[in-house]
């Protein structure tokens, strides 16, 4: 478990992938060897939320109690999060898969993933959009509990599904690995859809274990 | 993996070795047996195989077509550019020597699969790549079940097998699955 007084640079030297979510939380210059709770004083950020998201995204395993955390920074982060995918994870996809269509333009197996990532990410700008504009405003608005708890099950709907179709896109993609391929663009552009996909799981499990129960909460009061 | 196993026929060692690079780079099993020469006697006993031949062996071959297909071999030929026309001959598909790979791949692939349909238990059923399909096509489980007269309960029954053989879960993952492999447009 990470705690204020560990270093920021060890936390990240042990997972690596924590230094974009530290960049979407503003800390990530200026790191030294100082430790969380010096950055966050002096960044004056939220040490204990910190903590949650860094906690979170680190240990499967880690829950924090609803009670913790503030929403609204929760939300900025999640609206954060959406925008680093849009303008950085799909693109970085895309790049992979257009270089590897420049190298193999009749390779029928890069034409077909990238019309599944089309649909996909069509799909996911749906969602995103769903929940800018129908459940983080949720926190702010009195509105009537039925609408809110059905949105809220559309919610876990949609991330189940988000959860399998980039790791099947994986398996078919390990699966046809066509001849003569660059093989490190392959291996890069596996390894960015693990990335965008452990992304998409921590997201989710943020969402449905900390915003959902922390909205629910809001909704009985 | 593909479990088609396969057969050359070649006196070329170049050759015996190029097709086998080929076949493996794809992961389609091969049988160790490399002929230099066909043995006839071995012919009968060769069953549900991807036979690879020169087609200056054609004659010989001919000879024993009939036990061959029955047995449920594939024949394929390898021949020189330009030197042999597969019409009216013993060969399901010939393979040219300045074929592309890719090229060579296509002509094998719709063979190995199949050949492999009828090998491996992680494989999908006729019935099942039927369901597939319709699936893939956008049916609903009520509407495959209508259209095979089968139970819905039928139809989760195929659905979860597929899913367990291929690894795929999502709707979205097997319409990709089925378009890779020719069982629905590719447009989807």
């Amino acid at each position: 478990m990470i705690t204020g007084n560990d270093k920021l640079s060890d936390v990240i030297g042990r997972n690596i992938d924590l230094l974009p979510i530290i960049h979407r939380l503003g800390l990530s210059t200026n790191i030294g060897e100082r430790n969380i709770n010096e950055i966050c004083s002096q960044n004056a950020a939220d040490v204990n939320f910190i903590l949650i998201i860094l906690n979170t995204y680190s240990s499967d395993n880690y829950f924090p109690k609803p009670d913790d955390l503030e929403l609204s920074p929760l939300i900025d982060f999640l609206i954060k999060t959406h925008t680093y995918h849009k303008q950085v994870t799909i693109p970085r996809l895309y790049g992979f898969i257009h270089q590897l269509k420049q190298n193999m333009p009749n390779e029928k197996l890069l034409h077909v993933i990238e019309k599944y990532l089309n649909q996909y990410i069509k799909k996911l700008f749906q969602h995103i959009e769903f929940e800018e504009k129908d459940i983080f405003p949720l926190v702010n608005k009195k509105e009537s509990v039925d609408e809110r708890s059905v949105n809220i099950k559309k919610l876990f709907r949609q991330h189940t599904n988000v959860e399998n179709e980039i790791s099947d896109l994986k398996t078919i993609i390990i699966r046809h690995i066509p001849h003569n391929v660059n093989m490190d663009l392959i291996h890069d552009l596996l390894h960015a859809l693990s990335h965008f996909e452990k992304e998409q799981l921590d997201h989710a499990r943020f969402e449905d274990k900390i915003l959902i129960p922390k909205l629910l909460k809001l909704l009985s009061s | 993996m593909q479990v088609a196993n396969s057969v050359i026929i070649h006196k070329s060692p170049i050759i015996q070795q190029g097709v086998k690079n080929i076949l493996l780079s794809r992961n389609i099993g091969i049988n160790d047996m490399m002929f230099t020469f066909p043995v006839t006697g071995a012919f009968s006993n060769w069953k549900g195989l991807l036979i690879l031949a020169d087609t200056q062996y054609e004659e010989l071959i001919n000879k024993y077509s009939k036990i061959l297909i029955k047995n449920g071999n594939t024949i394929l030929g390898i021949a020189l550019p330009g030197t042999f026309n597969k019409l009216g001959s013993c060969f399901d598909e010939v393979i040219y020597l300045d074929d592309d790979i890719d090229t060579i791949i296509h002509k094998i692939s719709s063979y190995v699969k199949l050949v492999s349909d009828k090998k491996s238990n992680n494989q999908l059923s006729g019935r099942e790549i039927e369901l597939l399909t319709m699936v893939a096509q956008g049916f609903s489980n009520k509407q495959i079940a209508d259209m095979l007269f089968i139970s819905i309960h039928t139809v989760i029954t195929h659905r979860k097998n597929i899913t367990s053989k291929l690894g795929i879960k999502s709707i979205s993952g097997l319409t990709l699955y089925a378009a890779l492999n020719n069982l629905v447009d590719s447009r989807f």
